[in-house]
Parts: C-alpha cells; sequence; structure tokens
C-alpha cells in the first residue's frame, strides 16, 4: 500500500488524520493556486488553500510576502511559503515563503504565517511558481490537490538551496526537482598529489592520452581536461590549474569529505526519501551519507538524474518508457489521459497528448 | 467505504467541509493495471537491486564492479534504478581495458561508466516493448544516471540499446528482478573506452 506522507506536510492543520489521504483522494475542487492546495486547503505554499487562494502567484521567484488566501474558513493553509506552488488560473496568491517555514509546515509546527497564509519573507532562493495550471479542465478537483503536493514537494525543506534553482520571471510553472549545480572546478593542485606527485606533477600528465577514459564521462569537455588518479584534472600542459573530485576516486568510501568542497543543500524530501541520515553532502548529483563525527563517507545513497521537472512545461528528453516503481504500478499506470514517469523520487503526471508536465507526485511511505 | 475514504470524510469533517471520496474512488487510473506486476513477477524479485545481482550468474562481475566503486547502497535502497547490466562476456569483450578499468586507481572511470548504464525507475522488458510499439519504431530515450542519454530501438527481432558514445548492445534474455529496480542483460558495455 501506497500512502503519501508528503500530504501531511500540507496539511498541518490536520496532518495525522491526512496521513492516511491518498492523494488522489484530495479533492481540491477550487480554485486554490499555487501553494495553495485548492478549495480545502491542502496548501503548503505561501497562501494556504482558501478557495481563491494559494500562491503561486505571478511574482516571481523573490517575491516573498504574504500569500492570500489562507483560507480563514479552513485554516489550514499551511502557509509555509510554499516557493514553487503550481498556482491555478485564478491564483491570486504569491506565495513564496522561504525553507524554514515549509519546514514547519512539513513537521506540522505552527510557524507564523500558518494561520494566515502568510509566506514569510523572501523565498529568493527558491525558483517560483507562477500561477501556471497545473491541471487542465475538468479535474481542477484533483489538479488542486496535485499541485499542491508538487509546490510543497520542494517547499518543505529548501533550505536556502541554491544548485539549479532558476529564479523565478513570472512565467514558469512549478519547479519541482532539485538539481544541483555542476561541481567547481577547485583550484590548484588537488590535497595529497602535490606531495604525492612532486609539486603536482603527476606523472605521465604531459602525455596526449595516457587513459582511454574521456572527460565528457563526467560532462566535462576533453579539451584541457584529464582524468587522473580520482580527479578529473583541468589541466593546460604539464601544469594542473584545477581539479574536480570524482566518485569512486577522491569520493570514495572511507575518504573523509573534504572541506573545501562545496555541497549544494537539498530539499528535505530527497534527504527523507533517500534516508540520507544525519550528515549528507549532495554533490555532482550524488548523494553520500556521512559518519557525523569524523565526517567519513559511509556510503552513497542515491543518484539524481540532474534534470529539471517544471509543472507545466514539458517533460525532459529521456523519458520515453513508463517507468513507475512497483509499488504504485497500480495507482500510476498508464493510459490514455495521463501518463506517468518516475524521476528522482517523484512520480510525474503527464499529459500524453502534449507532453507536459501535469502534477508531481512525492512517494514517501 | 474504504478505510482511505473514511479517513478523509473526518479530515474534512474537522475542517468543515465534506466532499471528494466519490471522485477519489472514479479516478480514471486507479483500476489501470496494465503495466503492474502479476503476483508471480512479485514472487521473483529479489529485496534489492544490489543483492539480486550478486546472486545472478551472468553478472558476477557487474556485481562486483558495483561493489568495487561503491555503488552498492545505491542500488540497495529505496531508490528505484534500472541498470542496463552488461554480462561476463560483454566486459571480458573490453581485454585490456576493461581489466584496467578494474583497477583500484581506475576506480572513478568505472563509476562514471557504471552510471551509465542506470536510468531511473523501474523499467522491464515489458515495458520496453510497449513502449517501442507505442512509438511505432521511432526510437525510445533514456535518460542515464550519468551525463548521457541511452536510445533503444528494435532491429528485427531484437532490442538494441545504444550509448551517448555510439557503443550498442542488444538486450539479452537475462535479468533481475528486484523490489527497488531492475537489471536488464546487455551484451556489451555501453561506453566505447577509448
Amino acid at each position: 500500500m501506497s500512502r503519501f506522507v508528503p500530504l501531511a506536510s500540507l496539511v498541518a492543520g490536520v496532518a495525522t488524520l491526512a496521513l492516511s489521504v491518498p492523494l488522489s483522494a484530495s479533492p481540491g475542487g477550487g480554485h486554490g493556486g499555487g501553494g495553495g492546495g485548492g478549495e480545502h486547503g491542502h496548501g503548503g505554499g505561501g497562501g494556504g488553500g482558501g478557495p481563491h487562494g494559494g500562491g503561486g502567484g505571478p511574482h516571481g521567484a523573490d517575491g516573498g510576502g504574504p500569500g492570500y488566501g489562507a483560507g480563514p474558513s479552513h485554516g489550514h493553509g499551511g502557509g509555509a511559503g510554499n516557493p514553487f506552488a503550481g498556482g491555478r488560473a485564478g491564483g491570486s496568491g504569491r506565495g513564496h515563503g522561504r525553507a524554514a517555514q515549509a519546514h514547519q509546515a512539513a513537521r506540522g509546527e505552527h510557524g507564523p504565517g500558518r494561520q494566515h497564509g502568510a509566506g514569510g519573507p523572501k523565498g529568493r532562493d527558491h525558483k517560483a511558481a507562477h500561477g501556471r495550471q497545473t491541471e487542465g479542465g475538468k479535474d481542477h478537483g484533483r489538479g488542486a490537490a496535485r499541485a499542491a503536493i508538487a509546490g510543497a514537494a520542494v517547499g518543505s525543506g529548501a533550505k536556502a538551496f541554491h544548485g539549479g534553482a532558476r529564479r523565478g520571471d513570472g512565467g514558469g510553472g512549478e519547479r519541482v526537482s532539485f538539481r544541483g549545480e555542476r561541481p567547481n572546478l577547485l583550484g590548484g593542485c588537488p590535497p595529497g598529489l602535490a606531495k604525492k606527485y612532486n609539486g603536482c606533477n603527476p606523472p605521465g600528465l604531459v602525455k596526449t592520452s595516457y587513459e582511454p577514459w574521456r572527460a565528457d564521462w563526467w560532462g566535462y569537455p576533453d579539451s584541457g581536461y584529464r582524468y587522473y588518479d580520482g580527479y578529473l584534472l583541468r589541466t593546460s600542459g604539464p601544469t594542473v590549474l584545477g581539479y574536480v573530485p570524482l566518485l569512486g576516486g577522491a569520493l570514495f568510501i572511507g575518504e573523509i569529505w573534504p572541506a573545501a568542497y562545496e555541497t549544494s543543500p537539498v530539499p528535505e524530501y530527497y534527504s527523507d526519501y533517500y534516508n540520507l541520515g544525519p550528515d549528507y553532502r549532495y554533490y555532482d548529483d550524488t548523494f553520500y551519507r556521512l559518519e557525523p563525527r569524523t565526517g567519513r563517507i559511509v556510503d552513497v545513497a542515491g543518484f539524481l538524474t540532474g534534470d529539471e521537472f517544471v509543472v507545466g512545461e514539458p517533460i525532459p528528453a529521456g523519458y520515453d518508457v513508463y517507468n513507475v516503481p512497483w509499488d504504485y504500478r497500480n495507482r500510476y499506470a498508464d493510459g490514455p489521459d495521463a501518463w506517468y514517469r518516475y524521476v528522482d523520487g517523484y512520480v510525474y503526471r503527464i499529459d500524453p497528448k502534449t507532453m507536459l508536465i501535469l502534477a508531481a507526485i512525492q512517494l514517501l511511505t | 467505504m474504504n478505510r482511505t475514504c473514511g479517513a478523509l470524510m473526518l479530515a474534512l469533517a474537522l475542517i468543515g467541509s465534506a466532499t471528494g471520496c466519490k471522485k477519489h474512488e472514479t479516478e480514471p487510473n486507479a483500476s489501470a493495471s496494465s503495466n503492474a506486476a502479476s503476483p508471480a513477477q512479485a514472487g521473483q524479485r529479489e529485496a534489492t537491486l544490489a543483492a539480486g545481482l550478486t546472486k545472478a550468474a551472468p553478472f558476477s562481475t557487474l556485481a562486483a564492479a558495483i561493489n568495487d566503486t561503491g555503488l552498492g547502497g545505491v542500488l540497495g535502497g529505496k531508490a528505484s534504478y534500472t541498470v542496463f547490466a552488461p554480462t561476463d562476456a560483454a566486459f571480458a569483450a573490453l581485454g585490456d581495458k576493461g581489466r584496467a578499468l578494474r583497477q583500484p586507481e581506475q576506480r572513478a572511470a568505472l563509476a562514471a561508466l557504471l552510471r551509465e548504464h542506470i536510468v531511473p525507475g523501474l523499467l522491464t522488458g515489458d515495458d520496453l516493448d510497449k513502449a517501442l510499439q507505442r512509438s511505432g519504431g521511432k526510437p525510445l530515450k533514456l535518460r542515464t544516471m550519468g551525463k548521457g542519454t541511452l536510445t533503444v530501438s528494435r532491429e528485427g527481432g531484437t532490442v538494441v540499446v545504444v550509448g551517448a558514445d555510439g557503443a550498442k548492445a542488444r538486450l539479452t534474455a537475462d535479468s533481475v528482478m528486484a523490489g527497488n529496480g531492475a537489471a536488464l542483460g546487455v551484451d556489451r558495455v555501453l561506453r566505447a573506452l577509448g
């Protein structure tokens, strides 16, 4: 049986009960948009879930501020500042809340924005949702609910993440997926290599081709980059200009995570879904679990595709085949009206005719 | 009324409204099961892909490579993945370069290579067949967990998989079904080694 726990994060006031409500059962049905979640306010977003509320208004990514339509009659809009709520037509709220508030909603705590759906201060690290319709035509009710769920997917843990977060431009849909930036090229010689290789002049570096592995295996151009001893080196002739640590090389189980390697915090949903534990790093679309006390890598916990999924926009290329995990196949089976694709912990509902993403569904059980 | 719907009704009652269960019950796709696993399939599943690969004879080299690169946690976790799994013969066909790839100092390269064989979610051979049938012969694209895309098509009666750099393999009859994904055998490694 699958349950959609994240719904609880949207229904802060009735979280306990809502835990057993499958996603599809959330009727929504109103004009609640964006962060709002339809008529019944399962919205965690900047606007809670008033009948006409909901965040996701076309006000840009950085537009924080209070969300409207907190659904006073129902009073559980969450108000957690859902920054990515997929606003429906008519949604007038803004709802670009701050991640911290989203956290509160997710945990059923009573944040300041809760009563009135105040999105709170700037959600500038988020790509916003912008009033894009996420469900078409007759399916308004479920659509609203799902839109809210999609929004919360990010809002519930978007701790000032910056990796790949597309800034709102007022015209996009809700960005659900998370994408880290391509690893930064770190300057100088990799730690240890300078000693190991006589001032960072590794033997063989001047050779034209000393390994068959090409830099494009890691998404870098072959020209000027070379694989060497667990790193991708940026070179100029025999000189090492910089480096990128690689999974399986410098980033391997047992290695201590080097402080110099910056990582992108990820939305809490990913942390939960991939069971990342108390200390983790996300780097180059890879999750690493760390031993908190030592900072040592203890496991490689999962991969993300790095693709971006925006409700209301076409699904990225590369998802031509049905791929929903076993446990969800009965519920999310391809049919004439909707296709489903699993990516990075979400099931995306797709319009088969337009290939637009209609909704994003979290899969925590 | 099922328990789920009852819980929903209770929740809605508390918030002053009561609608929605019927809509849930009549959700168009709720009863569709064309892609659902049969009970027989379920009974054949390994707990995890990582565990299943270690037991499957044609994939011993792959299983060792996964272990060597530390990717066992990825394929042993909750998230679902499908591996286009090179058989032992496929790795052997790499020759010296393949052996070099297995050296400890080349783990990062091996990990990068393996990522190009992994795609998100669960794909079965049946899923591929249906998609190919639906596409009318148009090749299918599959995003990998690396940097590239696989292209799947049918040549005669064989399903062919082509890696981002043109390395080409045929789907074999070998497979592993696990609770968190699947491994579909391929007769070549989907990366050209230099």
